[in-house]
Order: C-alpha cells, then sequence, then structure tokens
C-alpha cells in the first residue's frame, strides 16, 4: 500500500504583531495598566478563534517602543502557549524604529510565501518622537509589509490620528479610539477574535480589489461608531 | 535521381486520466460548499484529444457564487479547447499553433466565461443570503452591472490540451501545473509569479486575458509521462516548495509500482489527508498519464 504522496504538510503560520507604545505618558490614568489587563484578557478569545480554525498556525509577539524599540516577546509563539509579561511605561515614543524592526521579521526568509497575511497591531497614546516617516516606509516595502491587515488604536486624545492612519493606509479603516479602559478592552478583543478570524480564511482575494482596500476583509461591524462609552478619562 | 529518403515516423500520445476534488477541511467545519471544479473530456478515449480543466472559485464574501463560476470556467475551457483542437489540422506548423492559442484563446475564454456567468445571474435571482450580501456590496442589487456580476462568480483557471501532435497548458491565476518526466524529474509547465496572501488574478479581473500563462511543447518522446493540475489548496498544504513537488514525482512512481487504478482509487483519501493536515483549502488534482508511442 503507497503512502501519500509528497512531503511533509504542514498547516499555515499566520504572525500576529502586537506593537505598543509604552512612552512615559502611557503611565498616566492608568493607560499601560489597562493595556496589560487587555491584552491578557484578550488571550483565552484568541486562543478560541485559533482553535475554530486549526490549518491557521497563529504566531503571537510584541515588540515595544518607548526611548528606541526593542522586541517585548521575541520569539512568534504559538497562541495556545502564548502568555503575556507586562509592559512598564517610561521614556519617548520611537514609534519609527519600532516598524523598522517590524519590517525585517517580514523579510523572506523567515517569512515564506505560503504564510496567511499577517496582523499587525499598533497602539500608541501620543505622538512619533523618532522618524515615523522612514519606519513606515521600510514596512510597506516589504512584500509582507504591503500585505499585512494594519489596524491601529489611538489611546486617549493626544494619539497622532494622522500617524495612525497611515499605518493603516486605508482610508476607509479608521483608527479605533480607546478613551476609556472599557473602549480599549473592546477594541483589543476585536482586533484578537473579528480580524484574526478573517485573517484565518484561505479564501483568495482577487489581487488589489476587496472590500475596503486591505488585504484581508475586514467584518463590516468596524465601520459602524462604537457605543459612546459613559467616563472618557484619557 | 535516387538516394536514401529518410521518414520521420509520426509519435502518438496515448492518454489516460485520473482527478478528484475535495471539500477543504476549514469549509467543512463552516459548512461552505467546495469552490473548486474539475472536468476532463476525452472523445476518443485514450486517443488525443484530451482535455482537462482545473478552476477554483475564489470563495471570499464578495465571490458568493464563484463555485458556479468555477464550474463555468472548467466548461467554457473544455468547450474553447476541443474547438481549437478540432481546428488543429489549420495549423501544421506548431509555431502557428502555438501563436494561434496565444493570441486567440484567452480572450476567447474570457469573453465565453462573462457570458455565461452573466446569463446564469439572470436567469438565477438571488437567495435570500445572496440579496444581503449584494445590498451591503452595490448600489443597486437589482441593477447590478456586468463587471459586478462576474465579480460574483470570480475563479482561476488551468488547463491542459493534448493533441496528437503538441501539449498545450494555459493557467490563469493561481494553482499549478507540473510536468514530471519518465526518468521522475519534476518541472513547471508554466510557471505563474506567486502573489502573496491569497491573492490571485482571476477571470474577473480587468482585461483578464492579459494575465493568462502559456506552455506549448510538441509531442516527442521526451514529452512528459505524467502532467499534474493542482489548485493551491495542495502547494500550500505542504511545509516547502520540495514537499510539493515531490508529490508529482511520487504519483508516477505509485502509477509504474501500482496502477493508475490504485491511484484513483486513493487519491480522494489523500486529498482529504492533506487538506486536514495542511492548508484547510478545498483542493483538487488532475492527472494525465501520457504514453508516446
Amino acid at each position: 500500500m503507497a503512502k501519500r504522496p509528497g512531503g511533509e504538510l504542514a498547516t499555515r503560520p499566520l504572525h500576529f504583531i502586537w506593537i505598543a507604545d509604552c512612552s512615559g505618558s502611557m503611565g498616566i490614568d492608568g493607560k499601560i495598566q489597562s493595556l496589560n489587563t487587555a491584552i491578557r484578557e484578550a488571550i483565552p478569545h484568541m486562543q478560541h478563534v485559533a482553535s475554530e480554525n486549526p490549518n491557521a498556525e497563529v504566531l503571537v509577539r510584541a515588540i515595544k517602543f518607548s526611548s528606541s524599540a526593542a522586541w517585548h516577546i521575541t520569539n512568534p509563539t504559538g497562541v495556545d502557549d502564548f502568555k503575556w509579561v507586562d509592559l512598564e511605561a517610561h521614556g519617548l515614543t520611537d514609534m519609527g524604529k519600532a516598524l523598522t524592526m517590524v519590517a525585517d521579521e517580514l523579510k523572506i526568509p523567515p517569512m515564506t510565501d505560503r504564510a496567511l497575511p499577517p496582523v499587525l497591531v499598533l497602539i500608541s497614546d501620543g505622538q512619533p518622537t523618532d522618524n515615523f516617516e522612514e519606519g513606515l516606509r521600510a514596512l510597506l516595502e516589504k512584500p509582507w509589509g504591503r500585505k499585512a491587515v494594519r489596524i491601529s488604536i489611538a489611546i486617549g486624545e493626544d494619539a497622532d490620528n494622522e500617524v495612525l492612519q497611515k499605518f493603516i493606509g486605508n482610508s476607509e479603516l479608521k483608527p479605533l479610539q480607546a478613551n476609556n479602559p472599557e473602549a480599549l478592552v473592546r477594541h483589543i478583543k476585536w482586533v484578537s477574535t473579528a480580524v484574526l478570524k478573517s485573517a484565518s480564511s484561505p479564501a483568495s482575494q482577487l489581487q488589489q480589489m476587496n472590500e475596503i482596500g486591505t488585504n484581508v476583509p475586514i467584518p463590516m461591524p468596524l465601520l459602524l461608531p462604537a457605543p459612546d462609552d459613559a467616563l472618557d478619562v484619557w | 535521381m535516387f538516394g536514401r529518403i529518410s521518414v520521420t515516423k509520426k509519435v502518438s500520445p496515448k492518454i489516460n486520466f485520473v482527478g478528484a476534488t475535495v471539500t477543504g477541511a476549514s469549509h467543512i467545519r463552516r459548512n461552505l460548499p467546495n469552490q473548486d471544479y474539475i472536468g476532463y473530456y476525452a472523445p476518443n478515449g485514450a486517443n488525443p484529444p484530451s482535455i482537462l480543466a482545473v478552476s477554483d472559485g475564489h470563495g471570499s464574501e464578495k465571490c458568493f457564487r464563484s463555485d458556479v463560476g468555477s464550474m463555468i470556467a472548467v466548461h467554457t475551457a473544455i468547450d474553447i479547447l476541443l474547438q481549437f483542437a478540432e481546428n488543429s489540422s489549420l495549423y501544421p506548423d506548431p509555431t502557428l499553433a502555438k501563436r494561434t492559442a496565444d493570441e486567440k484563446l484567452p480572450s476567447a475564454i474570457i469573453k465565453k466565461w462573462r457570458e455565461r456567468v452573466i446569463e446564469h445571474f439572470w436567469a438565477n435571482g438571488y437567495s435570500k443570503a445572496e440579496l444581503e450580501v449584494a445590498s451591503k456590496l452595490f448600489k443597486r442589487p437589482d441593477a447590478v452591472s456586468e463587471e459586478e456580476i462576474t465579480l460574483m462568480y470570480g475563479a482561476t483557471l488551468l488547463a491542459v490540451l493534448v493533441t496528437d501532435s503538441f501539449i498545450l497548458t494555459l493557467q490563469l491565476g493561481d494553482g499549478d501545473i507540473l510536468e514530471i518526466s519518465k526518468e521522475g524529474k519534476v518541472s513547471y509547465a508554466v510557471k505563474s509569479e506567486k502573489i502573496l496572501g491569497n491573492a490571485t488574478v482571476s477571470l474577473c479581473s480587468e482585461r483578464a486575458w492579459r494575465y493568462f500563462k502559456s506552455g506549448f511543447q510538441a509531442i516527442s518522446n521526451n514529452s512528459p509521462a505524467l502532467i499534474m493540475v493542482s489548485t493551491d489548496g495542495y502547494s500550500n498544504s505542504y511545509a516547502g516548495e520540495e514537499g510539493f513537488l515531490q508529490a508529482g514525482k511520487d504519483y508516477l512512481d505509485i502509477i509504474k509500482s501500482e496502477s493508475l487504478k490504485y491511484v484513483d482509487s486513493q487519491l480522494e483519501g489523500w486529498l482529504k489527508e492533506v487538506s486536514t493536515g495542511g492548508s484547510g483549502d478545498d483542493i483538487t488534482v488532475g492527472l494525465l498519464k501520457l504514453r508516446v508511442k
């Protein structure tokens, strides 16, 4: 009896990267604590979404930026094993540096051409203090940088929405605004579930043409305004 | 004047086919239909012409009739290629046949496919679920344009035509056509540039005829022993390209050691195993076994 033709089988990797602002201002009014809580609470939901599509291997990591940038959780970690390590706030907002470092990781290799589109989530409460444009350019020069699902979350009214919008690169998809902990939890959960689920699908997309300009169709409820939250603190 | 006359013996192929298509593991979980379609037509049995066509419907929310689109694509390709084969005696020079194929076939296939999907659309109203999607996507779901209709049916196309004198391969969009020599050497019949992230060109792409890739070779003793046509769910299931190319060689080895009938009996099970352990996508494989005498 002959064995199955071909070599080793493999599920398709889906890289999910948190790009988190931990500048000094994130230490004010509990923003960094809320971010840590929101990401930690989202993990079981991500695991649930991933379990519903075992053919996508969800690999999570995180990069932080303040004065310079550094990988916070360096190795792409299977979502079932992913544990959040709390961020601490101090320093400036070197967002451009973080994007340059993410760009390096989206080269082929270490990425492969059979991967699913990566999901990049940029979270910030302020304005970049380094060369953001250079970092964004480095990211978009990479094919996987261009093909990535790029979402941004603005924490508080002082966030630079213009910069966050440039990161998204799609005028129909706006930065998610979080002016209080509840909104932040809601947005983090949405990115961790609905967007992840969409990115996990093997469905083909017509090249350069999809619902709202990203490589992956973003679930429509995103485009509806979020309900007003009772107490905006940020 | 007398001299030695050299006579070139014409070689002629015999062609046998096996193929299978399976619904992807992820589609089964979400209760979605198979978006792939496969068709084989050989009016003279194992004698040429033989036509194999495979299509992969996009399956995205916007392409909510792409399972029908792929079926129409396969039938259209077979019709057009059969007509071309029947007229191939008009092109005794293979170069002329190739040029005609390159210049005429892509636009003929696109034109016929579009006509058929538009006809299908107007003959088959929206289901409740389709109307809900169409209402979100189109300003006037009851008065959609031809471009909007073709998008609903979007699909790729891979096709192989074997006549008594040449092998023609055509590809639009993702998927693979491999040739395996008698010695087991594997190569791409058509090398299509891979687009990252599940993106593909399509029968519904603007000026889609520009994106067709083709391969052409005269039948000879060096013709491939096996041609493998597969949708991208297959190659995306292997850890690396080598593992996928190995499949082509393995099929030929198994046909030699067991039989084509054996492959036919096992193929569907193998493809289910690959989808479950790999990409989760629908998978279709068509194999043409050639013997040239």
